[in-house]
């Protein structure tokens, strides 16, 4: 459950910072471990409280740009591979909209913001996992699986996004009990987060 | 919006005391009459307590039970501008209009200004599904069609969306329509405009004013005709709210009696607020204009908070004459009596002399046209009708003020209409058999990425409302089943790819009644063993039965179900080349799930509901479910650009431009009675139906019919190549499948061609260059056409 929620948070801590426009996905450094996953403090900006640190496993950096503004290629840490485009200030926007109203516990309306943003991306892949990620926390497990199947379809080439939607739908399964099908999910989000 | 009770009841006039004859002794026959009187006194006061009773009764059960008839109020979705949205000056000065805005100065809320690419704009504030939008002083500055900066004042700001347009109203029964205002919305100097013409002694009164009689009596004898009133604000409540307009001493009576009653249970500004909103206003056909909010945006498409004093004065001028003083129709009268009230305002020293001077200067200022009444789109409204039934009650959807945003575009739901009604009349001239008006069609346009229905055509005249083709005409859908027969192929890669060899052979079958069922090529040719994209792109039909027959016709059945289609599938070969009645908007979902990748969203038309005050209900979320595995729907979607290409749609290409991308799908039905066309590029999905609504023949194809219309729709607006990203089970082989004589093909380098294949299943023999399976290239452009 930890781990399951810990995936979920620094998901959502990627999604913050990474607000990158198309296909290519924000300047994220090593969203690599397999379990665990925890979140370091943020170089600058906020992190919703909401997103607190889980107890165990190792910490990941995740640099945040300046809150309300475009991560840009210059945030993109060294040797990330990954080179992000400008994100569209208003995705941006409506992101931390989304975020606050998560944290003020209005996942309806944290997946109305993104929905809007969707309607000015419709590709991007991180959105689409964003709102996999806030039906998640909605409870609905079957559109969550969906919709991270759905940012799949937009996320190649970007290995770590595919592997956090294979993490959503392995989370699904398992909630679900369908322990061969969590199982096999997670074999492929380990498969697409060796480097 | 029933005033909420303010004190506890009081029963008036409930106590009297018993009356006792006085034991007098008198002659019997007096005594007698006396007790007569006596006995009919009482009576007649128990009489009139009961009546007052029931009345006081009545009065406060219809007061506060009484919920407000509001109708529902049906929004458009709002434009989102943003640096980088594509927007021209064209289409801001449209949409704002739309959202009623007016041009030519940013003085007030509502209005706004252009300079040639420069837009500024006094935002209004809108309450949304998520929130109040805040008033803005917006600057737009747009280049080369796109937004390049936006700012309120002098900040720039990442993101605003327009108020959205309203498009229609559910009424009433009754046909009464209104937009609640609480008193605090209300201007204060509109409160003192209406208080100083129709009862100045409002707070100090109890209902009715001997006073305020005996002022009115006077005015009127000086002015020689009715100037004034002697009925108080309650009266008139009283008046409008319970009673028969005849002229009569007992429907005098019973109104003061009301208003006493009223004031006996309620604060006066209860008692204003419902006036504000019940006063009956103006009538447009069937429409009753009641209350100064709907006041305000009937004459000037303004918000009562945004109108100048001369407005106000207009709007309370009307009170005493709705259709007598009529300034659509009376002008003269109607500025007459404005003037009258802006006197009376300074007599009483409301405002100072100067200004009623300078407000009566000003012309009238209503607004030619009255602002959407009637449903502008009939047939996209009659789709949101048909979704909110499902979770309203009707008498909610006529009474009970939902506002309801949709996903309606307004300007693409104009472009729809038009190309129609433009391409149907074009079509007639070029028909020998078609006579003039009788072709119909239906158009249905979505948003392929979130299945957002953004317009509904129901036939060639939008705006007349009846059968909504769009919705009700259910025909056979010819080829536009094919993709379906197709994809149940593609999804068995280790039996077909996009290159395997089919068939279009002769068929013969026995069908369900036991005749001989033999379907020809639209052509009338065979084309031998052709690629299973070709059998696709050229609509043969020979072939199509062919690889049905062999798939099974329950497998086609239920890629069809699959890709979104409810109804009951008829499971004989027929089904193969079209045999199924779907309405276009039933094809719509299906080629919806196509042109998303395989993930089946119903169609939505609205987003969000919200009551009256703007409190959410209802949120139609986006929902999405993979029915199709990613790799064969992309060869499919492949296989579709290929009919664009060089198959059925290619004529499309005479309009649209040549570097667009797109994929779709004609169909034609026996003899010709229907016109399909199913197309989609990135971002839109176009399905066009042309027939005639006695159902023969038009003498059309889907090619000569419906595409016409769909490529003039398409090149008339801005839309994204179809370009979807390649899965990660899809590689690329270079193939070029040629003719070998007439019954067969093979490859040939030459001009080899790149075609998706699921990995594995690629070809291994024909290498024409070099396999870079891993960076897989887009389907080419359209090549050169004629």
């Amino acid at each position: 459950m930890n781990r399951q929620k810990s995936i979920i948070f620094t998901v959502m801590a990627i999604s913050l910072a990474g607000c990158a426009t198309g296909r290519q996905p924000a300047p994220v450094e090593e969203l690599g471990a397999p379990a665990g996953t925890t979140l370091g403090t943020p170089s600058q900006g906020g992190v919703p409280s909401a997103m607190g640190v889980p107890p165990t496993g190792e910490a990941v950096t995740i640099p945040l740009g300046e809150p309300g503004l475009p991560a840009t290629a210059a945030g993109a840490p060294p040797g990330s591979g990954v080179g992000p485009a400008p994100a569209n200030p208003a995705v941006v926007a409506l992101l931390n909209d989304a975020n606050l109203a998560m944290q003020n516990g209005r996942n309806d309306r944290a997946a109305a913001s993104l929905e809007r943003a969707l309607g000015i991306e419709p590709r991007n892949a991180w959105l689409w996992h964003r709102l996999a990620s806030t039906r998640f926390q909605q409870g609905d497990l079957s559109q969550a699986a969906a919709l991270a199947a759905k940012s799949n379809s937009f996320a190649s080439p970007d290995r770590k996004l595919q592997a956090a939607n294979w993490r959503i739908i392995a989370d699904v399964h398992r909630r679900q009990g369908e322990v061969d099908a969590a199982r096999s999910a997670e074999e492929k989000a380990a498969g697409l987060e060796i480097p | 919006m029933a005033p909420r009770r303010a004190r506890p009841r009081k029963h008036a006039g409930k106590r009297r005391s018993r009356q006792s004859s006085p034991p007098v002794r008198v002659a019997f026959g007096r005594a007698r009459r006396r007790l007569v009187v006596v006995w009919s006194l009482v009576v007649a006061a128990i009489a009139a307590a009961s009546y007052v009773l029931w009345l006081d009764r009545t009065v406060t059960a219809q007061f506060e039970g009484r919920r407000w008839q509001v109708p529902a109020r049906i929004y458009a979705r709002p434009l989102e501008i943003y640096p980088g949205a594509p927007l021209t000056p064209e289409v801001l000065a449209t949409e704002l209009e739309a959202a009623g805005y007016q041009s030519g100065s940013v003085e007030r809320a509502g209005g706004y200004l252009r300079r040639g690419d420069a837009f500024s704009i006094n935002l209004r504030g809108f309450r949304f599904w998520d929130g109040e939008d805040p008033p803005r002083q917006l600057s737009v500055t747009l280049k080369d069609g796109k937004v390049q900066r936006l700012a309120d004042g002098t900040r720039n700001i990442p993101l605003v969306r327009l108020q959205p347009a309203l498009v229609g109203r559910i009424y009433p029964g009754h046909g009464e329509d209104r937009i609640l205002l609480r008193l605090e919305e209300v201007p204060p100097l509109f409160i003192k405009t209406l208080l100083t013409v129709e009862d100045r002694g409002f707070y100090r009164h109890s209902g009715v004013s001997i006073r305020s009689m005996l002022r009115a009596f006077m005015a009127n004898i000086r002015a020689g005709e009715t100037v004034q009133g002697g009925s108080t604000i309650t009266q008139q409540l009283a008046k409008n709210f319970f009673l028969t307009p005849e002229r009569t001493i007992t429907r005098k009576l019973n109104e003061a009696l009301i208003a006493v009653l009223l004031e006996l249970h309620y604060e006066k500004n209860e008692i204003l607020q419902a006036y504000l909103n019940e006063v009956y206003i103006a009538q447009q056909g069937p429409r009753a204009v009641h209350g100064f909010g709907l006041a305000a945006t009937f004459f000037f498409g303004r918000r009562l908070v945004e109108l100048k004093l001369s407005e106000m004065a207009l709007l309370v001028a009307l009170v005493r004459g709705p259709s007598y003083y009529n300034p659509r129709l009376h002008p003269e009268r109607a500025k007459f009596r404005r003037d009258l009230v802006l006197d009376m305002m300074e007599e009483q020293g409301v405002v100072p002399r100067e200004k009623t001077e300078a407000e009566k200067r000003r012309p009238l200022g209503v607004l030619e046209e009255v602002p959407v009444g009637q449903s502008r789109y009939p047939a996209f409204l009659d789709l949101v009708r048909r979704q909110l039934r499902r979770d309203y009650r009707d008498e909610d959807l006529r009474g009970a003020g939902l506002q309801i945003f949709t996903t309606l575009d307004p300007l693409l739901q104009r472009r729809a209409e038009s190309a129609l009604s433009a391409r149907v009349r074009q079509l007639e001239l070029d028909s020998a058999r078609l006579g003039p008006g009788t072709l119909q069609g239906a158009v249905v346009l979505t948003r392929t990425t979130t299945a957002e229905v953004l317009a509904v055509v129901g036939g060639r005249k939008p705006r007349e409302a009846g059968f909504n083709r769009a919705l009700d005409a259910v025909r056979p859908i010819g080829s536009l089943v094919k993709p379906a027969v197709y994809l149940a192929a593609l999804e068995q890669p280790g039996r077909f790819s996009l290159i395997t060899p089919i068939d279009d052979a002769p068929v013969r079958l026995k069908d369900e009644r036991g005749k001989i069922w033999a379907p020809r090529n639209y052509d009338n040719q065979l084309h031998g063993s052709v690629p299973l994209y070709v059998g696709l792109s050229n609509s043969y039909n020979l072939a199509t039965v062919n690889l049905g027959l062999e798939l099974g016709i329950p497998r086609v059945a239920e890629t069809l179900e699959r890709l979104g289609v409810t109804r009951p599938l008829p499971q004989y070969p027929s089904m193969l080349l079209g045999a199924i009645e779907l309405s276009p908007l039933e094809v719509t979902q299906m080629y919806q799930t196509i042109a998303a990748g395989g993930f089946l969203t119903p169609l939505r038309a609205i987003r969000e509901v919200t009551d009256a005050n703007g409190s959410p209900l209802t949120r139609y979320p986006l929902n999405v479910t993979q029915s199709v595995a990613p790799g064969p729907v992309y060869l499919l979607g492949h296989a579709l650009t290929e009919v664009m290409r060089s198959g059925t749609g290619q004529s499309a290409y005479r309009r649209l431009p040549e570097g667009l991308v797109t994929a779709g799908k004609t169909g034609t039905t026996d003899e010709l009675r229907d016109s399909w066309f199913a197309g989609f590029t990135e971002n839109i999905l176009a399905v066009v139906w042309l027939g005639l609504d006695d159902n023969k023949p038009t003498g059309l194809s889907g090619t000569t019919g419906a595409l016409e219309v769909w490529s003039h729709l398409l090149s008339g607006i801005r839309s994204e190549s179809f370009l979807p990203t390649a899965p990660d089970n899809v590689v690329f082989s270079w193939v070029e499948p040629v003719r070998i004589g007439s019954r067969g093909f093979g490859f040939n380098c030459a001009d080899a061609r790149r075609l998706p294949f699921i990995r594995g299943f690629q070809p291994r023999d024909e290498h024409c260059g070099q396999d870079d399976a891993m960076t897989p290239m887009p389907p080419m452009p359209p090549l050169d056409r004629h």
